[in-house]
């Protein structure tokens, strides 16, 4: 798995590749948390390149929403693969994430 | 709060407690009693004083009458003598021709004959005594002791104009003059009584003169004084014109009561002068005035006089009102008297009364033993008494037969417990786990003890006995002839029979000895759980429901036997059903279906439908959790009149299933997490081969994943390695099955897992717990084992 990050005009967009799983969601846990320590707290992840999440992984995205939501930031999804949105349906994460199609749209939403 | 409440206490204890207030019942006939009493003295004594006073007016009028009358005849008698001698005299003169001196000695005798006679005369004519003579009148009269005699007329005192010679002339008869001081004649306060004289003057009576008798009116006013009235009553005379002749107050005498009457200053007068003016007034009955003085009138015949008798009411009364007074105060302590003589008899009377009260407390408080108090009376009183000791002892009896019958009750209810404890006891508890099938049932008993059962029991390694049966009636013969029926089964079945002969037999036995004539209804079934044939039987129950794999559920068309219990009968038929790996086989009693809602409306079949519909994907432990929790919501409090009884059978596949595998790979790893990418790898290998969608494969991955970790973060307690053997087979019908065997403790992760609320809000959701859920949801079918110390979870997905 590889994560990248690079500043937007109104946040910051982190974009993971590969698969996260069980294995290296500690790694994106890690970086995720250093962001927000730092203040970080406007965040648009961009899932184009991810084809493999497991619950570990999720439970990392969740843990960011709950901390930037009580920090008062935002953090958004975009560009979920089919299957991955798939995941997402059944774990009921799309009620709580938003999720935009592309990354030009999740920008729009800042 | 307790202050308060101890007040109100005082207070009941208060008004609770009769002893002699204004409410007890002595107090209040004592007061009726006498206010009865008060108003028959009260009614006698009005009674006495009017009548009374109506005999003392009577007496004092006649009183008064007779000294009136007497009076009055006195005075009469008196008029009448002076009357007699004018007229005696009037005949000497006017036959006769007497001289001076005849007629001095006539007149002087008159005068010396009654004391009351002031003075006589005579009276002529002008020239009738001497022809030469204007005026001739001869007057006697008294002066103290002595008599004397002097002529009268004169140019100061022309007779022929008096009242005393004119009326008599005037009217031609005997007259009585109203009262006069007469000055110049008798210079006294006199009437006078003329007598007109008449001469015979050739055959013709001619007048002549006048013959005067003065009478004077202090010697007729010492007679009237002399009458006496009780104490200060007094008589007074009043002329016919309405001159006081005589009163005790002599500054009245000569005044006309009428002048006086209208001078207002003495009110009385004008009653008075009214009466004598209405001469219907006069001699009227006295009556009991408003005024203190009551006046009576008498008319004087011969001189047109009026007696009148002036006294004071008070004085007539005077006796009769001490008699009053002394009358009053005897009935007022007469009063007292019966008052208190009353209160202590009806004290005395309602004493037991009183002794019931206090009695009737402390049995209020619970003491049924207190003696009570003796009543010897005969009367209505001793008759309430000894009813009093009746109902007492009645209560103690029904209190003992209460209290008797709540222990028995109390007996056999803890006893029906034991027998719901033994009833419940004896319904298999624990379900098998077995990765061919999930099997669950639940009875709700809707008394202690009900007549629905369920049973279940493997025949050999492949043969499972299941039944689902509903006793007539309720209660403790239900439950018993339930036990019965179970005892049968278990012990006729064993026999390798076919099931409608395990039944027709049954029936025979049920029917053997049954006077009541209880029966039961069943559903009876004898699964093959290799082939997933299953053999069903129905007596006369409830038609099961079928689910499959998809949800659709639909009724079993099978043949309708009639129960067991009621006669022989040989037509019972066994029904062979192939099942599909998926589906669910429903056997409940009508007490789901028949379950009534406050509104008296039933479950029904339709909705056990829909309910089952919606929780397809559940496993089977759970299914029927919630149907029965789906039946309590219908229900909510209404109580049930049938118990509710459900047992659902879900075929999966035997794992030795007559498909052989098509595909087959095993992988062992060590519990480690590093070794994840080998199942990940193997997955893709698997997916490749077996031509398995990307999307299953993406799914079986996500699945894999969460079980490996589980086992590698929880199953071990040691430090030691372990292996986890994974095989994966795909069956010729397209079923994907994945077995995970690790050694490491017990874990059943389907009781483990709960169930995550999709809908849960961000706050509200966990961050863990996922894992297990993705498996249920990507899997179609999930099942646990422990089998030879080792945890045997098995997955399937069909993927054709």
């Amino acid at each position: 798995m590889e994560i990248t990050e690079k500043k937007a005009e109104n946040c910051t967009v982190v974009s993971i590749n590969g698969r996260l799983d069980t294995t290296n969601y500690s790694v994106l846990e890690k970086k995720l948390m250093e962001l927000i320590d730092a203040g970080d707290i406007r965040l648009l992840v961009n899932l184009s390149n991810m084809d493999y999440v497991s619950s570990s992984g999720l439970r990392i995205l969740l843990m960011a929403l709950k901390r930037i939501t009580m920090a008062k930031g935002k953090f958004t999804l975009c560009s979920l693969q089919e299957n991955i949105q798939e995941i997402f349906e059944i774990s009921g994460f799309t009620n709580i994430f938003e999720i935009y199609p592309n990354e030009e749209e999740g920008l729009k939403a800042f | 709060m307790a202050r308060k409440e101890k007040i109100r206490k005082i207070k009941k204890k208060k008004s609770d407690r009769i002893r002699f207030g204004f409410r007890s019942l002595a107090f209040r006939y004592s007061i009726f009693f006498i206010l009865a009493v008060m108003l028959i003295f009260l009614v006698s004594f009005i009674y006495t004083l009017v009548y009374t006073t109506q005999i003392l007016a009577k007496e004092a009028d006649n009183d008064i009458s007779k000294t009136m009358e007497l009076t009055i005849t006195r005075l009469e008698k008196t008029f009448q003598e002076a009357e007699e001698v004018p007229k005696v005299l009037a005949r000497f003169v006017g036959t006769a021709d007497p001289n001076y001196s005849e007629m001095r000695k006539v007149l002087q005798g008159i005068v010396l004959s009654e004391p009351y006679i002031y003075g006589t005369s005579m009276a002529f004519e002008p020239y009738a005594f001497l022809k030469d003579s204007l005026y001739y009148a001869l007057y006697s009269y008294q002066v103290g002791t002595e008599i004397r005699t002097r002529f009268l007329g004169g140019d100061s005192y022309n007779y022929f104009e008096r009242e005393w010679y004119k009326k008599a002339k005037d009217e031609g008869k005997a007259v009585w003059t109203e009262p006069y001081y007469d000055e110049g004649g008798g210079d006294t306060l006199m009437c006078t009584y003329s007598v007109p004289l008449f001469r015979d003057v050739k055959g013709k009576e001619t007048f002549i003169g006048v013959l005067t008798l003065d009478i004077s009116l202090s010697a007729i006013g010492r007679a009237i004084a002399q009458i006496k009235v009780y104490e200060s009553g007094y008589a007074f005379l009043v002329s016919g014109e309405g001159v006081i002749i005589y009163h005790p107050d002599s500054t009245l005498i000569t005044q006309n009561i009428f002048t006086l009457a209208s001078d207002s200053i003495r009110p009385r007068f004008q009653s008075l002068a009214k009466r004598i003016q209405d001469s219907s007034e006069v001699n009227k009955v006295i009556i009991l005035g408003r005024t203190t003085n009551t006046t009576k009138v008498e008319l004087l015949p011969s001189t047109g006089w009026y007696l009148v008798v002036v006294f004071p009411v008070l004085e007539v009364f005077g006796d009769l009102l001490d008699f009053l007074k002394y009358l009053g105060i005897i009935f007022l302590f007469s009063i007292l008297a019966v008052f208190i003589v009353t209160i202590l008899i009806t004290r005395r009377l309602t004493k037991p009364l009183r002794k019931l009260v206090k009695a009737t407390h402390q049995i209020g408080q619970g003491d049924f033993d207190l003696e009570l108090p003796r009543v010897k009376r005969r009367d209505e009183i001793g008759v309430l008494a000894n009813s009093f000791t009746v109902m007492l002892d009645k209560l103690k009896e029904h209190i003992a037969s209460l209290q008797k019958t709540t222990s028995e009750k109390e007996k056999i209810e803890s006893e029906l417990n034991i027998a719901h404890t033994i009833q419940m006891g004896m319904l298999p508890r624990e379900f098998p786990l077995r990765s061919e099938f999930e099997l669950f049932a639940v009875l709700d008993s809707a008394r202690a003890v009900g007549g629905d059962l369920y049973d279940f029991f493997f025949l050999d390694k492949d043969h499972m006995f299941i039944s689902v049966g509903d006793v007539s009636g309720k209660g403790v013969p239900a439950s018993l002839f339930m036990t019965v029926v179970r005892t049968l089964f278990r012990s006729r079945t064993m026999d390798g029979q076919p099931l409608h002969q395990i039944m027709a037999l049954i029936n025979k036995e049920l029917c053997k000895d049954n006077p009541n004539v209880m029966f039961v209804t069943m559903v009876s079934g004898i699964i093959n759980l290799r082939t997933g044939t299953i053999d069903l039987c129905n007596a006369g129950h409830n038609l099961p429901l079928i689910m499959d794999r998809e949800g659709e559920v639909r009724r079993m068309d099978l043949f309708s036997a009639i129960p067991l219990g009621i006669k022989e009968y040989h037509g019972y038929k066994t029904e062979k059903i192939q099942l599909k790996p998926g589906d669910r086989l429903v056997l409940y009693t009508d007490g789901v279906t028949e379950a009534l809602n406050a509104k008296g409306e039933f479950y029904n079949e339709s909705y056990l439908k829909e309910v089952l519909h919606e929780h397809r994907r559940a496993d089977v432990p759970t299914l029927v959790k919630k149907v029965v929790d789906s039946i309590h919501q219908f229900a909510l409090d209404v109580e049930q009149a049938d118990d509710i009884t459900m047992l659902i059978l879900g075929y999966q596949k035997s794992s030795e299933s007559a498909e052989v595998p098509l595909e087959r790979k095993s992988i062992q790893l060590p519990n480690q997490l590093e070794k994840l990418h080998t199942i990940v790898e193997t997955v893709e290998e698997i997916s490749r081969d077996w031509n398995i969608s990307s999307k299953a494969s993406m799914e079986l991955n996500l699945v894999l994943e969460e079980l490996f970790t589980n086992i590698v973060f929880y199953a071990f307690t040691d430090k030691k390695e372990h292996l986890i053997d994974i095989t994966f087979s795909l069956s010729s019908s397209g079923i994907l099955e994945v077995v995970l065997v690790d050694d490491g403790k017990y874990f059943d992760l389907i009781e483990a897992s709960e169930e995550v609320n999709l809908d849960a809000a961000l706050e509200e959701r966990k961050v863990g717990g996922l894992g297990i859920h993705f498996v249920k949801q990507v899997m179609d079918e999930m099942s646990y084992e422990r089998k030879r110390g080792k945890n045997v979870v098995t997955l399937r997905k069909y993927i054709k």
